[in-house]
């Protein structure tokens, strides 16, 4: 049963929290989904003081739906959403998209992660509404969840991955419909009602769209292979994405999330991700749970076997030919290469436990953040004079005491270029204390530098 | 609950004819400047690019390494590279596994 005279009418606002149970009753005849539900208690726990309920709105994506499926269908259903928008005060703490499906009313959603995950979630960007002609921004992690017919929870998680993707990179708009047709090139059955995507769609759907994946198996087969990443290799991983900014999609038995953020509750406390599932709420915590043999013995008492890691992807938003595990060795010989040169202040080191982090960024951005970064002037000056592709790798040398501190740890950093082949790396330039590199050729134009060998800001999103 | 919860301009803040002087009427703004204006107009844009460019002071150039690889601090030697040369073995295994399918997984 739809909510009476659903779309329709004008404009209403809720004075929160006297006003929440005429939400709730609102959307309680269409048997709230718990992604629902979190949405309310998210808003509520930062104190949203106030709702507007957009009427007559056309959500692209539930367009789509109704277009290519629900049209089809017997059942009298609107062609238009209702969206619901929430404040804090002078906050905008974002918007949902109620789809008036009963059971899956959870449509295009943009949440403000709140000051519980601020702190975690990397993977953000700022999506902007446009309610009765006001223009009021938000910064999220995009957020859909199935319809339970049309699209399946893949088909969720990979519209947010590409959603986030367009409004970060400017990759192409992606609707759920776009998503069902791009899988739909591998479906061996009918394509609707949905039953799911397989790995091998869900892998060729992202090239189609534009992010073709990188995929790494997990779990072992019976049998199979059992030379896998071990947990440490896992959260490497893992960590070298979410400091990049880059979503995972993250597989488990008979469900996909994308991971989006990551955090410690203090140093070398066990990590805590940050996963949108479309089925719980947008950012939910979760930990990493790994079955190296394949057979449940590699799972605690309090596990769920449903939760164990089995695959991940990770969706690459352009030319990032080069991967972080093929970068790591090469960086390492490459800033010792400059280190032998005997410019540089080796002592620098002698003293400090050091870490090496690597992600990869769009140089544009990485040039225009040096500055407020902390490195040192002619080290700025110097970097932003190299020309540069699109995406680059970075190698940071770190200070591993200062770095779970939160303060200031980099010593210096090395660029590669993204389009780089694994067999040989293409380095651009680095900085390490009192020397500065270029690569013009093979080998690197080393200058002394008379500057600061103060440790400066990372250029990872999490610090982790 | 209210049902007309938005406030309603008044007519006079649009054409304002009677209560307000020409010149403080709305001006038009063309499409240009209004991007102009979002852009930020920096009139020292072009000094601030290119301070300090050129090339600076090579106090030494490339060439044969002059340190004995044994003296490098930690995380730069071959150890540790090597290291990473094994995990990045078992992350192609990963890869391999995947690519190669094997018992297919239903994400519903």
């Amino acid at each position: 049963m739809l909510p009476e005279g659903f779309a329709r009418g004008a404009p209403r606002v809720f004075r929160l929290p006297q006003h929440w149970h005429l939400i709730e009753e609102r959307f309680g005849c269409l048997e709230p989904h718990p992604s629902l539900t979190w949405i309310f208690d998210h808003v509520r726990e930062q104190d949203a003081d106030r709702a507007l309920l957009e009427h007559e709105y056309l959500d692209g994506d539930y367009r789509t739906e109704y277009a290519n499926f629900y049209v089809k269908t017997f059942r009298a259903l609107p062609d238009r959403c209702e969206r619901l928008h929430f404040w804090a005060g002078e906050r905008y703490l974002g918007f949902s998209s109620i789809r008036p499906v009963e059971g899956r009313p959870v449509c295009r959603t943009m949440l403000d992660p709140g000051p519980a995950y601020e702190d975690a979630v990397s993977c953000v960007v700022v999506n902007a509404a446009h309610p009765y002609g006001r223009t009021l921004r938000v910064p999220g992690f995009p957020f859909i969840s199935q319809d339970g017919q049309y699209a399946r929870c893949a088909h969720a998680v990979i519209w947010m991955v590409a959603k986030y993707h367009h409004l970060q990179n400017r990759t192409p708009d992606r609707t759920i419909s776009d998503i069902v047709t791009a899988a739909a090139e591998d479906e061996s059955e009918r394509v609707v009602p949905s039953r799911g995507l397989t790995d091998h769609q869900i892998g060729s759907a992202l090239r189609r769209l534009g992010l073709g994946a990188i995929q790494y198996r997990l779990r072992p087969e019976p049998g199979g292979e059992s030379d896998l990443p071990d947990a440490d290799s896992v959260e490497q991983l893992v960590l070298r994405y979410l400091n990049s900014g880059l979503p995972l999609l993250l597989g488990t038995r008979g469900h996909l999330t994308a991971l989006i953020g990551a955090q410690r509750e203090a140093a070398g406390a066990p990590l805590e991700l940050v996963r949108c599932d479309d089925e719980s709420g947008p950012y939910c915590r979760t930990s990493m749970q790994l079955d190296p043999a394949g057979d449940g013995s590699g799972l605690g008492a309090d596990d769920d076997p449903d939760d164990t890691w089995e695959q991940l992807f990770v969706p690459l938003p352009g030319r990032i030919f080069l991967l972080g595990e093929e970068l790591e060795p090469g960086a390492r010989r490459l800033l010792g290469d400059v280190l032998r040169q005997g410019v540089g202040d080796v002592d620098e080191f002698a003293t400090r436990r050091l870490r090496f982090r690597a992600y990869v960024c769009d140089s544009r951005l990485y040039k225009y953040q040096l500055e407020e970064r902390g490195m040192a002037d002619p080290f700025v000056r110097g970097h932003r004079q190299v020309a540069a592709p699109r995406w680059v790798w970075v190698t940071e040398v770190q200070d591993e005491e200062l770095a779970e501190a939160g303060e200031p740890c980099v010593l210096g950093e090395l660029a590669v270029d993204a389009t780089s082949s694994a067999e040989r790396l293409n380095a651009l330039w680095a900085n390490l204390p009192g020397v500065h590199a270029i690569w013009s050729s093979a080998n690197p134009s080393v200058v002394a530098v008379d500057s600061s060998t103060e440790p400066y800001s990372t250029g990872t999103l999490l610090g982790l | 609950m209210s049902m007309f919860p938005l406030p309603v301009p008044m007519q006079a803040d649009y054409d304002g004819e009677d209560s307000m002087s020409s010149d403080k009427k709305p001006r038009r703004v063309s499409p240009v400047a209004r991007l102009r204006d979002d852009a930020g107009v920096d009139p020292e844009s072009f000094d601030r690019l290119v301070e300090g460019m050129g090339h600076g002071e090579t106090k030494r150039s490339s060439g044969e390494p002059e340190k004995d690889p044994a003296a490098l601090p930690e995380g730069f030697d071959d150890r540790a590279v090597e290291g990473l040369e094994q995990r990045r073995e078992r992350y192609a295994a990963a890869r391999r596994v995947a690519k190669a399918g094997g018992r297919p997984r239903l994400y519903e």
